[in-house]
């Protein structure tokens, strides 16, 4: 943004019109790349569109058979099945797109699974799963006759008899479960051979080219970063198939770690060459996966819990934050704000996700970053197993306990598996809270970056140089304008984009084209970019830069203080409000549980 | 984020070409025995059980975003029907 000086003591700073800045800088070219790929994603969506005028023939007889009956009868379940099949990422081309975003398959013993599966052994996995799908098709079928008959009797006594209401909706919910199963062993019944080399092989020149569009412009030397984009797009492979091991899969090792361990590993070996760290864009690539991340927070989701939902989350979190960032601060004396800001944030609001949102707002250095991701990725997996055990030994009611998982552990895969260590109910509502927590992170990277705006590095604007910084309210907003990373307003722009578009329509509609259909592809290239750019931090760091900021254990004290802050506060948080002020709304949760 | 150093420490390990290789693939090796023994977690005293739960229910646990959980969706779903939330009428 701008090219600042040091001239002798004097700090010079020349700054870069805006007009300039929207051409050349990172912050902007992500903004530009997330929109072409918006522009791009939703044209296909339309053009290839499912059949969403269906939609309202299905609804209507969902409507209907709710009204009559005041209850989920078999109609409204296949009704609502298919709408639920209307997918605008299932259809012609936009199917394309999403098709060759595919990643490493998860895998046991043989890594070659992840990429490839012959059709022998396809055939062998089918064999396997045929005796399954003939039980789960039999328990299928003999739970449809059995709703079938209740319903009928049920709507013989137009639905006024309130045990055979109740006998219906009890054969229904069985059906409905055998239905669940019947379709997972079809799933498992039809394994087809796989080979995703081609596919892997067209994504990669496919997102180097997406990203060359913005480096001509940037001023990448476009022939290095295409020598060395192959190797860092490998190694994100690579990674991905490490992450898909069952095994690590199942403890939340994710690909996170591999990519940045692999980095290491290599930059501080054999070192890497100019090429390749040319093509590492870390800044870049994470910039425009934030945009795309964008679009998934979607503000009409946050009531899903109601207000103490609300309260767990968008209350216990910022006092969480700030307490930290304060601790760290004051207490501890963190050496780094960057640090302080980035720990604090992984630890309270929503793990990896806050943690880029807030290294990028606030300018952390990329180590501090590592370091951040690292420590919480360790904690997490102890965390995963401690608290349903915990939950579990003192008989913690679950929406309690999935209420103190939720806002608790970091990253919402992980709070899915602590909670279904609990129950379903815990399950449910570990994940429902963090999703509440994940649309935070909109509102914590703008707070970040105008707080490093206005508090952290308003200096330099004042020092001798250029342009000092008018002493005026305009002044003020101009400066803040100038300094703000760019790209949180693609971040936020785009959230605010998606909310509208997600709700505008129908909430149908919405479902079909804009979370089946554009959203799900966004998804899949974020992605990729946030591994690219994982691997990328990884060649960029020396051992020597990683160790500088754990000196003290500082770091490590912070985020135990914090942890420890938040378990104990949310702990209670969650206590008074599900189970003391509104304690109608956990009955709900728990209604036929 | 910021770094002045755009690669590891800017400069290659002063050791020997052959130092560095063999460290790098003493380093693969032990990744490729970590996936090697990666089975027997679920054979660890205490905790293994819950891994092999956790392996079986296919929950990503390693994801860090909702919309990569594939569980949060059948989560939504079922808070919605309980809470009343389902989508309005068209």
């Amino acid at each position: 943004m701008a090219e600042n000086q040091q001239q002798g003591n004097v700090f010079k700073e020349t700054r870069v019109s805006m007009v300039s800045q929207m051409g050349k800088t990172e912050d902007w070219w992500a903004i530009w790349l997330a929109g072409l790929f918006f522009i791009a994603v939703t044209a296909s969506c339309f053009i290839w569109k499912p059949p969403v005028e269906e939609l309202p023939q299905y609804r209507a007889i969902m409507n209907q058979e709710m009204e009559e009956a005041g209850f989920r009868t078999i109609a409204y379940t296949e009704a609502e099945s298919k709408i639920n099949s209307i997918r605008a990422r299932n259809h012609g081309f936009t199917k394309v797109i999403r098709d060759i975003t595919e990643r490493p398959k998860k895998w046991t013993t043989n890594p070659i699974q992840s990429f490839y599966m012959s059709e022998e052994d396809a055939a062998a996995k089918r064999a396997a799963a045929a005796g399954p799908l003939e039980t789960a098709e039999q328990n299928l079928e003999q739970a449809r006759t059995r709703a079938e008959q209740a319903e009928n009797a049920a709507r013989a006594a137009q639905f006024q008899d309130q045990q055979l209401n109740k006998e219906t909706r009890a054969a229904i919910a069985e059906w409905r479960s055998a239905k669940s199963a019947h379709s997972k062993a079809k799933s498992a019944a039809n394994a087809k051979a796989y080979n995703l080399i081609p596919s892997l092989f067209v994504l990669g020149i496919v997102v180097a080219i997406f990203f060359a569009i913005g480096g001509k412009f940037i001023g990448f030397n476009l022939k290095e970063y295409f020598i060395g984009f192959p190797v860092i797009y490998i190694l994100t492979v690579i990674s991905y198939m490490l992450g898909n091991q069952a095994n690590f899969k199942a403890i939340g090792i994710s690909y996170v770690l591999f990519a940045i361990f692999i980095g290491l590993l290599i930059a501080n070996t054999t070192g890497v060459s100019k090429s390749i760290k040319t093509a590492g864009q870390t800044e870049f690539f994470i910039k425009t996966g934030l945009v795309l991340l964008g679009a998934r927070i979607l503000f009409g989701q946050i009531a899903l819990i109601g207000i103490p939902g609300l309260f767990v989350t968008w209350f216990v979190t910022p006092v969480v934050l700030i307490t930290t960032f304060w601790f760290g601060q004051k207490v501890i004396k963190m050496p780094s704000k960057e640090l302080n800001i980035v720990v604090s944030s992984d630890m309270c609001v929503s793990g990896v996700s806050a943690a880029i949102a807030s290294a990028s707002a606030s300018g952390a250095k990329k180590e501090e970053l590592t370091l951040a991701i690292g420590m919480s990725m360790i904690f997490v997996a102890i965390m995963i197993f401690v608290l349903p055990t915990v939950a579990n030994i003192t008989g913690m009611h679950p929406v309690w306990a999935g209420a103190w998982l939720g806002g608790t552990v970091d990253n919402t895969g992980s709070v899915v598996a602590a909670g279904e260590l609990i129950g379903y109910e815990a399950m449910v509502v570990a994940a429902t809270i963090k999703m509440i927590q994940n649309i935070m992170i909109g509102v914590i990277a703008f707070g970040v970056a105008a707080y490093w705006c206005l508090k952290v590095e308003p200096e330099k604007a004042c020092k001798p140089g250029e342009t000092p910084m008018k002493l005026s309210v305009g002044g003020a907003l101009f400066e803040i304008w100038y300094r703000f990373p760019k790209f949180i307003l693609g971040f936020i722009g785009a959230s605010i984009i998606f909310s509208i578009m997600q709700a505008g329509i129908s909430p149908d509609w919405g479902h079909a084209m804009v979370e089946e259909g554009i959203l799900s592809l966004a998804n899949r290239y974020r992605g990729w970019f946030f591994g690219l750019a994982f691997v990328s931090i990884g060649l960029s760091i020396s051992y020597q830069e990683l160790k500088e900021p754990l000196r003290g254990g500082k770091p490590l004290i912070l985020y135990i203080f914090g942890q420890s802050f938040n378990l104990l506060l949310t702990l209670f948080v969650a206590w008074l409000m599900f189970m003391v002020i509104f304690k109608d709304i956990t009955e709900q949760l728990m209604l036929g549980a | 984020m910021s770094n002045t150093k755009p690669a590891g420490d800017g400069k290659p390990s002063p050791d020997s070409l052959f130092r560095r290789w063999a460290r790098l693939i003493i380093a693969f090796l032990l990744i490729v025995l970590a996936v090697y023994l990666a089975p027997n977690l679920e054979k660890l005293p205490g905790v293994g059980d819950r891994i092999t739960t956790l392996r079986e229910s296919d929950i990503e646990v390693g994801a860090w975003y909702y919309d990569d959980v594939e569980k949060y969706f059948e989560a939504e779903k079922y808070i919605r029907e309980k809470r009343g939330l389902d989508y309005p009428l068209n």
